[in-house]
């Protein structure tokens, strides 16, 4: 029997669609678990690599490790975090590890990459390969001889400024950030203001397209910002989909979400920045997240803002 | 144990290290009971006896360290201090006799036990 | 007819690993102090693990996502890392109670002293976790627990009075010389010795170690819906057999081996014999358990490579977790504290840790997306809500009446 430990569940087939369907970053993506082909778990989506083009913000890569996760700790422990990670890299000036889109072979319960992307992911581990190295393989009976070749060691030693790519071909698996892009966790969160100065929540969800539309996940097009009065709840799945369950917890969550609102990213003004509050401009339409599931992917507000 | 403030409050300690005494008597009468009718072998008989006389030395221990609020209750701070060491002392002979593996001595140490229980309950009954 | 024989196997795995030193301490001191008028707490109980383990292990063989990933998406990684502390700390503690329950049986088995036996059995922990396969360990520790029986036949031996024993488990009173407040502090102990956190980190993720699928679904269903049951039943019998035995003699039940005797008392040295052999399954058992569940949970969180289902140098982490755990634990019993009030204190934590590992299970069990046509139905949705109320109130009961009554004197 083959047996395979990633998300072989049903509905992935069911549903080719998923891979062009909108995905929500924040519930789909961040903080799921990464697989690689043959079921290997390796590590989470600790952020999301964004970047600008000239329409608008692009997802180009998951962010795996301490120094991504460090971004998204509250303050002092992630402050400790970053530094304890930067302290013993081996790299004198060490660079978080980005997985480019590319290398994504699905995305369901959990995000499943490809075989040289999964190589290039272990390779990064550093206190995993420390205490296979130290600690484990000086106890009797310590067996799996992982194969790990040199030339991958030295591969994740090697720290590109921006993703080399020949036409046609993948870009490398794992590389550093691009130049000027920031982390998913730098949105979320951030106070966002009505056109008046008023404040009218935190931003909880980025909804993305797949970019360019077709089968290649080569990135994803932020298109819709969601925001809330109340972040705490707001990765539980409720505020994106109005059916689920169970009963009594979806009516308690709808009122504490009742004030969610979900805009077009282009209506958001100062993304550009990493800190401070973004502010809404004068033509946004806010309106329910649940009335944007009804005509994702149309572009145009069918609904009366709210 | 807190130290007790007022009357009720000693009391209420009493009939606390009494009842812990009633448990530890008993129960050690229980497990010498047991072995001398060969159903517990000699190990598990020895670890509850011993674990009975090691439980009664702390109960002593707190019970004596407060002091009592009024005369009467110095009567009963005697009284109950007596029995919880005669208590302790027959609990120390129980497991004496276990481990010398004798039964008439086991015997006699089982119906000690029994009857200092049986003082102790009462006593603390009268006190509720 | 071995799909059959593998159900069978499973049940009688649930039934035995169901009990470990919690349910025996507690459910032995509260038939003593109480009799049977607690009982419908460990009924209770019982049900409630019951429609959580099968959420989580339907969510783990449909998704192929265990209980602490699930925690990190839903709850984000703050929440996720207050709960993956709370988490780590109770079942530690309870890895920690049952390290020492081992030794304790050893030495009413031995008459060697437990600080000797402690370091052994953590070792011996160790070894089993590091070198021992996963189905067996499963297997060798449910099936030798199947042992504790005996307090079953011991009941039915001592020939109680039945009438007696049913009117005070059916009509739950406060006996005349407790307080309520200590009557429902040890209802929430009773609870949290039943419901486990460990037990569904332990059940999913030892879903994703076998390679569960959703055809595993009914197997896994038939352990839990018949194997859990049977297996609280013992812990009634357990509480059973010291209300007849010592509660009319007014002890006091605090050891282990007072919780033994009476199965010595009714059925000889075989019956002491079983009853030891028992009490090292279920606490040895539960000591592998924990054990995992501490390398699960932190590995889970942080998206390393788990399990005993990979090779150990592809899971370095999570090994030295583990081994780090084993030391901890020994380090631990060795400064002198006392197992047996280890585990009354483990079980109080555990009902306030319960809400936060079932409230993301409850959620994702839900999540079409995750579980196709396997998402929860109505009936598994009353269940789940009611009992995350019930949940919600022992946790949020447990501290404050911890405080107040002392924690039970």
């Amino acid at each position: 029997m083959n047996r395979t430990r990633n998300g072989r569940h049903a509905v992935e087939s069911s549903e080719p669609a998923r891979r062009t369907g909108p995905h929500d970053a924040v519930l789909r993506l961040l903080d799921h678990q990464i697989v690689g082909p043959d079921g290997a778990l390796l590590g989470n989506v600790d952020d999301l690599e964004l970047v600008s083009d000239d329409a608008g913000w692009l997802v180009t890569g998951l962010m795996v490790g301490p120094a991504a996760l460090s971004q998204r700790l509250p303050g002092p422990l992630g402050r400790w975090v970053y530094a304890v990670w930067r302290r013993l890299h081996p790299a004198s000036d060490p660079t978080p590890v980005v997985l480019p889109l590319a290398h994504v072979t699905s995305i369901g319960s959990a995000i499943e990459v490809n075989l040289a992307a999964a190589q290039a992911l272990s390779s990064t581990f550093g206190l995993e390969l420390w205490l296979r190295e130290h600690v484990i393989s000086r106890l009797p009976g310590a067996t799996g001889d992982t194969g790990d070749t040199e030339q991958q060691q030295v591969m994740s030693k090697h720290s590109p400024s921006t993703a080399e790519t020949v036409a046609g071909a993948l870009p490398l698996p794992v590389r550093a950030p691009l130049e000027g892009a920031r982390g998913l966790s730098s949105l979320i969160g951030r106070a966002v203001l009505a056109p008046d100065g008023t404040l009218v929540g935190r931003v909880s969800e980025v909804r993305c397209v797949s970019h360019p539309p077709g089968h290649r996940l080569d990135a994803l097009r932020a298109r819709w910002v969601v925001y809330t009065r109340h972040l705490a709840g707001s990765e539980l799945g409720y505020s994106m989909n109005r059916t689920q369950g169970p009963a009594l917890v979806r009516r308690l969550v709808r009122m504490w979400q009742q004030h969610d609102r979900v805009v077009e990213i282009e209506h958001v003004i100062g993304i550009e920045t990493t800190q401070g509050d973004l502010q809404l401009d004068q033509t946004a339409a806010p309106r329910h997240p649940h009335d944007l599931s009804e005509d994702q992917g149309a572009g145009q507000a069918r609904h009366p803002p709210l | 144990m807190a130290p007790a403030l007022d009357s009720g409050a000693f009391q209420r300690n009493a009939i606390h290290a009494l009842d812990s005494a009633v448990s530890d008597t008993r129960t050690s009468a229980l497990a010498l009971q047991n072995y001398l009718a060969a159903r517990v072998p000699r190990p598990y008989a020895d670890t509850v006896v011993t674990e009975s006389e090691d439980a009664i030395g702390p109960v002593e221990d707190s019970f004596g360290a407060v002091d009592p609020p009024s005369p009467s209750d110095k009567r009963l701070r005697d009284e109950v201090g007596a029995l919880l060491s005669d208590a302790g002392d027959e609990l120390a002979a129980a497991r004496i006799a276990l481990r010398r593996n004798d039964p008439a001595e086991m015997m006699q140490s089982v119906k000690t036990l029994r009857g200092l229980a049986e003082r102790m309950e009462q006593r603390s009954e009268g006190l509720s | 007819m071995k799909k059959l024989f593998a159900i069978a196997l499973g049940i009688l795995t649930a039934i035995g690993g169901f009990v470990d030193i919690g349910d025996l301490v507690t459910n032995g001191l509260v038939g003593a102090r109480f009799g049977l008028s607690l009982v419908w707490v460990v009924l209770l109980g019982i049900i409630g693990i019951c429609v959580f383990a099968e959420m989580s292990g339907r969510v783990a063989a449909v998704s192929g996502r265990a209980t602490f990933d699930l925690v990190r998406e839903r709850l984000g990684p703050r929440v996720g890392l207050l709960n993956l502390f709370a988490s780590m700390a109770v079942t530690l503690l309870t890895f920690i109670a049952e390290i020492g329950g081992v030794a304790l049986a050893l030495q009413l088995a031995t008459r060697v002293n437990p600080y000797l036996w402690i370091p052994v059995v953590g070792a011996a922990v160790w070894i089993v976790l590091w070198r021992v396969k996963f189905a067996v360990l499963e297997n060798a520790f449910g099936l030798a627990g199947l042992a504790l029986v005996v307090f079953a036949v011991t009941l039915w031996k001592l020939d109680p009075d039945w009438a007696d024993l049913w009117r005070q488990a059916s009509r739950p009173f406060v006996p005349h010389d407790e307080s309520h407040t200590t009557y429902f502090y040890y209802a929430v102990a009773l609870f949290g010795a039943a419901m486990t956190p460990y037990e569904v980190f332990f059940f999913s993720s030892g879903g994703v170690e076998e390679g569960w699928t959703s055809d595993d679904l009914g197997t896994m269903r038939a352990n839990v819906f018949i194997g859990f049951p049977l297996g609280g039943l013992l812990s009634v019998a357990i509480a059973a057999v010291a209300a007849v035995v010592y509660l009319p003699q007014g002890v006091e039940v605090d050891t282990l081996g007072q919780i033994g005797m009476p199965v010595g008392q009714a059925l000889g040295v075989l019956g002491i014999a079983l009853v030891l052999l028992g009490f090292f399954a279920a606490t040895f058992g539960a000591a592998c358990e924990t054990g995992l569940s501490v390398g699960y949970s932190i590995a889970q969180y942080l998206g390393w490579q788990w399990g005993k289902f990979v090779a150990p140098l592809k899971a370095a982490r999570f090994h030295s977790v583990v081994l780090l755990s084993a030391v901890v634990a020994v380090g631990v019993l060795l400064t002198t504290i006392d197992p047996i009030m280890l585990t009354e204190y483990s079980v109080v934590f555990s009902a306030v840790a319960l809400p936060l590992t079932y409230f993301p299970i409850l959620v994702v069990a839900n999540d079409r997306t995750y579980m196709g046509r396997d998402v929860n139905g109505r009936l598994a949705n009353t269940l789940g809500t009611v009992y995350l109320v019930v949940v919600l109130v022992a946790a949020v009961a447990a501290i404050p009446l911890m405080i107040v009554t002392k924690a039970g004197q």
